[in-house]
């Protein structure tokens, strides 16, 4: 046995040399950057001025003095949890019906997805054209019932609305991918036991089925909150953050920071209050669902 | 044996000669290869430019051109992201009054000074109107060759009008009023363009037309002054008679509305004259009329043809490119597109008689007004239009958003070192 792990050691730790080439690529692409824009925080700089000046932590202090941050955030978090809300329904009911469907799941799971296969800034602009006031697809459909529209990007409440019907039609087939996957290797004999228990549809749901699908929801959950929270193309496109500033998110703010006022230093600051904020958020989500559980993960 | 002999060294000689005949030509075709310059240009996507970046790709024997047009705010954020990295991949852009002022203060664009004094009259370079000039020129230097000066022109539907009665407004209460008049569910009473960069286009004229401007000249706000919240007042009331979803509008939303037949007034710029009468895409051609802004006061700007000062190629070919492409002859070709920045085509009495837009251009530019001229307007100007524009939808009362954007300016500009 002895000479058997002194064999398998040597091997395992030539191994190690495969991962080299990864984590150089993660350390380079996506370490190196966030410890750059760590570093940026704590600086006054902008771009086109030659040396960038130390000012400890004045950029975290000055941006969480602003009223023009707490409202981005505001929006965010709304705009974030009405996605997430309505996309998690809506794909667990479409995971559901695709599950009970004896043919052509496939089928309808491909069709259904096809949303999701669109770069977003494509089909933020398919969809600018469908909602544009007077000749727009939308406008023109309810017109001819000789119903007035309504103001879809004009309006802050439709603006909203129209911006989470963007992200839903673009971003529910990957949640109803990954929880009819779960579905999938779900045991049935749980569902069997729970039939004869006398368990009905919507108590199946709530106490098997929804449980034996913990890892997916908390999965799809985690990356839709940061997928979300990070949102530009379509709000860029559809509304600009308008009405007003109605619909300006933090990434929208943090484009502007860099991109309109060149300030390199506040952009970061403001980029990493984002990822701390994404990082405590998922970290309470984990909690709330493994907290009978600790270790889980 | 002696004609075999013969034979081999005639082949032999003709191989020899075949060869070097064939070097020759190679070394002729590597040496003509080796003197074409590969130049990259990137500007703004509209008719007009794309006219000149055809004459820009024909201008100069051996030099191949490859032109990116996008729309202005990625142009503006790749131009920004390239020369900030001191990055030579873009040879030769597009600027206009506010980029080209802001990027010379950072040194990112090669003066031109030298190269105008060394070819002034091989390309008659003092026909270029001054105003024009002025608009590529910053801190005393000329950073670029104006391509065309550009301003807001007031767009009206020439039938709605004189159906209702109506002539095209010379003061706000004429316009208020024809807005009113002409507003309707189907039809617009004005358009107004306030997505991105168009609160700042349009919010300069109000202020200008009706208040003291943005900033004065000490760089200090003036846009909150009592006749700047009385500006911002009036464009606040027209929103009424606005299409649904106008702070959701582009210059291109703007422009379809007019083509779509669903707006009977507005501000247009000049280089989309060309695109209301187009057979493709216009339900309104020939109905479109153009007339001077109300009061003037509205923004004029000259976009420009820049070098890159990171740009590794010979920076004298890279010149003579831009001048040759901004011939009389190409300018006065390009006319139908865009306003020219030559005086000898401007004054050109058989293009006055041809371009209906001519007769209300010269009194619309005598009367419009540039962006404020320092380098940080540009970026100011982020933080001032954000609050003109919550002003303008009700967010906030005017005058407290003005005075916020006032107090918000100050700091920025302090923060940058404008103010000693």
């Amino acid at each position: 046995m002895a000479s058997s792990s002194a064999r398998a050691y040597p091997r395992e730790k030539s191994l190690w040399l495969f991962v080299v080439p990864s984590a150089l690529v993660v350390l380079g692409i996506q370490l190196y950057p966030v410890l750059y824009a760590v570093y940026l925080s704590f600086f006054d700089y902008h771009i086109g001025q030659s040396q960038p000046r130390f000012v400890g932590p004045d950029n975290y202090l000055a941006l969480l003095g602003q009223d023009r941050v707490w409202a981005s955030l505001r929006t965010t978090v709304i705009l974030v949890a009405s996605s997430l809300a309505v996309e998690f329904a809506l794909g667990l009911l479409l995971a559901l019906g695709l599950y009970k469907l004896t043919r052509g799941a496939r089928l309808f799971s491909t069709l259904i997805f096809v949303p999701y296969l669109i770069t977003p800034v494509v089909a933020a602009l398919f969809l600018r054209w469908i909602f544009a006031a007077r000749w727009g697809l939308a406008d023109a459909v309810i017109a001819s019932f000789d119903i007035f529209p309504p103001d879809w990007l004009g309006s802050p409440v439709w603006a909203f609305v129209t911006i989470i019907v963007a992200d839903v039609w673009q971003f529910t087939p990957f949640v109803m991918l990954i929880l009819y996957a779960g579905l999938q290797g779900m045991d049935e004999a749980l569902l069997e036991a729970g039939k004869i228990d006398g368990a009905s549809g919507p108590r199946l749901v709530w106490h098997i089925i929804l449980p034996c699908l913990r890892p997916q929801i908390l999965f799809v959950l985690a990356i839709r909150l940061m997928d979300s929270f990070r949102t530009f193309d379509s709000i860029y496109v559809l509304t600009g953050g308008g009405p007003g500033t109605a619909t300006e998110t933090l990434t929208m703010y943090t484009y502007a920071l860099a991109f309109k006022q060149l300030d390199l230093g506040r952009a970061s600051t403001l980029g990493v209050l984002t990822m701390l904020i994404v990082t405590g958020l998922t970290l309470m989500i984990i909690s709330l669902m493994y907290r009978r559980e600790r270790g889980a993960f | 044996m002696t004609q075999q002999r013969e034979t081999k060294s005639g082949l032999s000689r003709r191989t020899i000669l075949g060869a070097a005949g064939t070097l020759a030509a190679s070394a002729y075709g590597f040496g003509a290869r080796a003197q074409e310059m590969n130049v990259r240009f990137v500007g703004e996507r509209y008719p007009a430019l794309e006219f000149y970046v055809k004459k820009l790709q024909s201008a100069l024997p051996n030099v191949k051109v490859t032109a990116d047009l996008m729309p202005n705010a990625p142009l503006k954020e790749l131009q920004t992201i390239t020369l900030s990295s001191d990055a030579d991949s873009i040879d030769i852009m597009l600027g206009n009054d506010l980029t080209i002022a802001n990027f010379a203060q950072n040194g990112w664009l090669e003066p031109l000074d030298e190269y105008i004094a060394k070819h002034k009259d091989e390309y008659k370079l003092d026909d270029f109107a001054k105003t024009a000039m002025s608009s590529a020129s910053f801190g005393g230097k000329v950073y670029g060759l104006p391509v065309l000066t550009n301003t807001q022109l007031m767009a009206y539907r020439q039938d709605l009008f004189e159906a209702k009665g109506l002539k095209p407004p010379t003061s706000f209460e004429e316009y208020i009023a024809a807005a009113g008049a002409l507003n309707s569910p189907s039809v617009a009473g004005t358009v107004m363009t306030l997505k991105g960069d168009g609160v700042l286009n349009e919010g300069h004229w109000y202020l200008n037309a009706l208040g003291d401007g943005w900033f004065d000249a000490n760089k200090k706000p003036v846009f909150n002054s009592q006749k700047g919240i009385a500006a911002i007042e009036t464009m606040k009331s027209l929103t009424r008679f606005a299409p649904r979803g106008y702070t959701a509008n582009g210059n291109d939303e703007s422009t379809i509305l007019f083509q779509q037949g669903a707006a009977a007034m507005g501000m247009q710029w000049l280089t989309r004259t060309a695109a209301m009468d187009r057979q493709d895409q216009s339900k309104v051609i020939g109905k479109i009329n153009w007339a001077p802004p109300p009061r003037g006061g509205q923004v004029v700007v000259a976009d420009t043809f820049a070098i890159s000062k990171f740009s590794s190629r010979n920076k004298d070919t890279l010149f003579r490119l831009l001048a040759a492409t901004l011939s009389p002859a190409n300018q006065r070709e390009g006319a139908s597109l865009a306003c020219p920045t030559r005086v000898s085509v401007l004054e050109d009495p058989e293009l006055r008689q041809r371009f209906r837009y001519y007769n209300v251009l010269v009194p619309a530019l005598d009367k419009g007004a540039i962006f404020p001229k320092f380098a940080e307007f540009k970026e100011v100007s982020e933080t001032v239009t954000r609050r003109v524009l919550q002003a303008v939808t009700g967010e906030m009362p005017v005058k407290e958003a003005l005075d916020t954007g006032a107090k918000e300016a100050e700091e920025f500009l302090t923060r940058r070192g404008v103010y000693k």
